[in-house]
């Protein structure tokens, strides 16, 4: 286990290390820079501002300079937003979008697998068909239909919520985004969870759990659960690094200022010191996730060993 | 010797799509205290069936639709969820096929193994854990205190069955029903098996019923045997009246498709031809009717019912008849313990 960890983490800093790499060269290999505009900027200024924020150095230069900031946690300045550092960009945008995330993932946890589970136990019935129905809504109607539709009816129409959701302080304000950030998610979660507990309720350890003269409740609760989330668990990783990063879509349509804003703004402006840094934090964040997945698939599966490939 | 479970007219039927299926179609079988019955037949005769019924676990679409099941005299077929809930697994236990499936992959075998204690006999955790140490001892697992702690993928076939008959032991359960427990398993660990359950049941005084389809290894540990085929009982007696006297010809077939020890190469097992019927639509007459050598006009049009053969013996056929004409069973290609 403690191997494995270190191979782990070694793997790690390799993939973080070839992100960065990647998209760097990627990002200045594009025609333009962060100067370019419509109309173009006199020579004098484009001139000193590529002297500023050293940008005619020879690339490679650039990447090793870029490195050694990396190194000391420093991602630079951003080009577009002046007198703001990117490090201080991510620390505004991020605590709120991961806030909505987090909602967001326990929402989903906490309606999914219960959703899943009814389905399953109730198979055939109206219990069943009720929400099968909103899964498959769930999956195939696209997060921004959702909140437009969230908006109009509960915001306009209705006035139940508010529309501009803002900063995120009040309760109330989360119940929209939330709800249209996880439909897709709960809905296939639901789905996943009543697929396995379809099968796990069906293996001959159940009929042992029932014949020992377990309730119902307990050989459901205890017996069939812890199996039929197995597959769930594969699912958390990209789910809680995509809830947790957020979606621009969400953020821009509720007025959230977020980190989605800050990504999908950052590169079209060609803002290279923001793509480079919110790249490498959706990237740490994602490895990370996974890893924790990882851990926590041992502990809910016991016949799954944590050893390199080397070792068998 | 009192009566400790009793069978009587079990129809149990499956509601699938396509119809009715007539699992278990009017069985009686009585089981004494501290008695072993085998229940032998092949696949689909309605015996795994008939021990779902007693326990209440008929898997859906499957329902019983009529007879009673008395257990020390209470029919448990008119008890409650709740009430057959303290009787599984406490006074009636079972083992089933499968040791490799029928433990759950993620709980530790001593959690599995202290869950019926803790659930009928009220026991702490660690009461419940000194127990499940004694039970892994008497089923003879080596090293209990350490394998308490491991999961069943750790353990091998052998010996995950028998952690599941030190499960049906723990609670000290009246009747243990094995359905085809050694099914799974290889032949040597078959013998053990069954050697270790013979040892149990004379030590605890439990009644088992035994179902399987291999007549060889209820000669051992029963002392009587019920001959099922499609959904109904067609023979029953003791151990000797089964082997030494058979009267039904589908136990004969039986009989003659057990492999002997003295078989010479050239010599080949006789199989019983043929498929049993389609319990959706069940024959009028005889079921093993389209099978059997001897058939008669009326084998074709009505059932015949048990016919007495000697005290308790009994066997469900038109031979038996005193009108029929005398067929006589050769010992032939039968091997005796």
């Amino acid at each position: 286990m403690g191997r494995y960890i270190i191979h782990r983490v070694i793997s790690m800093v390799l993939t973080i290390f070839f992100i960065v790499t990647i998209t760097f060269f990627l990002m200045h290999a594009i025609p333009g820079g962060p100067f370019t505009r419509e109309k173009p900027l006199p020579e004098a200024i484009i001139k000193a501002l590529n002297e500023k924020y050293k940008l005619d150095d020879p690339v490679w230069k650039q990447y090793l300079d870029y490195w050694k900031d990396l190194f000391r946690g420093d991602l630079g300045p951003s080009f577009q937003l002046k007198h703001r550092s990117v490090n201080e960009l991510i620390s505004l945008g991020f605590p709120i979008t991961a806030r909505l995330g987090l909602v967001s993932i326990i929402f989903t946890l906490l309606l999914g697998v219960p959703m899943g589970i009814i389905s399953a136990l109730r198979q055939g019935k109206w219990e069943d068909y009720t929400t099968m129905f909103l899964a498959t809504l769930g999956v195939t109607i696209p997060s921004f239909v959702l909140a437009t539709v969230l908006i109009y009816l509960f915001g306009v129409v209705w006035k139940v919520f508010p529309v501009m959701s803002s900063k995120l302080t009040r309760p109330i304000e989360y119940v929209m985004p939330v709800v249209a950030l996880s439909g897709y998610s709960l809905s296939f979660i639901a789905r996943l969870v009543r697929s396995s507990m379809l099968d796990v309720i069906k293996q001959d350890y159940i009929r042992t759990a029932r014949a020992k003269g377990l309730s119902e409740l307990k050989v459901i609760y205890k017996h069939a659960l812890k199996n039929a989330v197995i597959p769930v668990v594969t699912y958390l990783g990209p789910l809680a690094a995509g809830l947790l990063t957020g979606s621009f879509v969400i953020e821009k349509l509720f007025s959230i200022p977020g980190m989605g804003g800050y990504f999908v703004n950052s590169v079209s402006n060609r803002d290279y010191t923001m793509i480079m840094g919110s790249t490498i934090f959706y990237s740490v964040l994602l490895v990370i996730m996974n890893f924790i997945v990882d851990i926590v698939y041992v502990l809910v599966d016991p016949r799954i060993k944590l050893v390199n490939v080397k070792e068998g | 010797m009192d009566k400790l479970l009793e069978i009587r007219d079990l129809h149990t039927s499956f509601f699938t799509h396509v119809g009715e299926v007539k699992a278990v179609r009017g069985v009686n079988i009585d089981l004494y205290q501290g008695e072993a019955i085998g229940i032998v037949g092949e696949s689909g005769c309605g015996k795994s069936v008939t021990s779902l019924s007693i326990m209440g676990l008929v898997p859906s679409p499957g329902k019983v639709i009529k007879g009673e099941i008395y257990f020390n005299g209470e029919d448990l077929l008119k008890k409650s969820e709740k009430e057959m809930q303290k009787i599984r697994g406490n006074k009636i236990a079972m083992i089933f096929q499968d040791p490799m499936t029928s433990l759950n992959p993620v709980y530790t075998i001593g959690d599995q193994l202290m869950e019926p204690l803790r659930t009928h006999k009220n026991m702490d955790k660690n009461a419940a854990r000194e127990k499940a140490i004694g039970l892994l001892k008497e089923v003879r697992i080596p090293d209990p205190e350490r394998r308490l702690k491991q999961y069943p993928h750790e353990f091998s076939g052998g010996m995950r069955q028998r952690v599941m008959i030190a499960m049906a032991l723990s609670c000290q359960p009246e009747l243990i029903i094995a359905d085809e427990p050694t099914t799974a398993l290889d032949v040597t660990i078959q013998a053990q098996i069954l050697e270790l359950m013979k040892e149990l049941k004379e030590k605890f005084n439990t009644s088992i019923m035994l179902i399987t389809h291999d007549l060889g290894i209820v000669a051992d540990l029963c002392s009587r045997i019920v001959v099922m085929y499609a959904g109904i009982i067609v023979e029953e007696g003791s151990v000797r009246d089964i082997f030494y006297n058979p009267k039904h010809p589908y136990t004969w077939g039986l009989l003659k498709s057990i492999p002997k020890v003295n078989m010479t190469s050239k010599e080949r097992l006789v199989p019983i031809e043929g498929q049993p019927p389609d319990l959706l639509k069940p024959p009028e007459g005889c079921p093993f009717m389209p099978r059997c050598r001897y058939a008669m006009r009326i084998c074709e049009q009505q059932c015949p019912g048990l016919y007495s053969v000697s005290g308790r013996h009994k066997a469900a056929c038109w031979l038996l008849d005193p009108r029929a004409p005398a067929v006589e069973w050769d010992r032939e290609g039968v091997s005796f313990k």
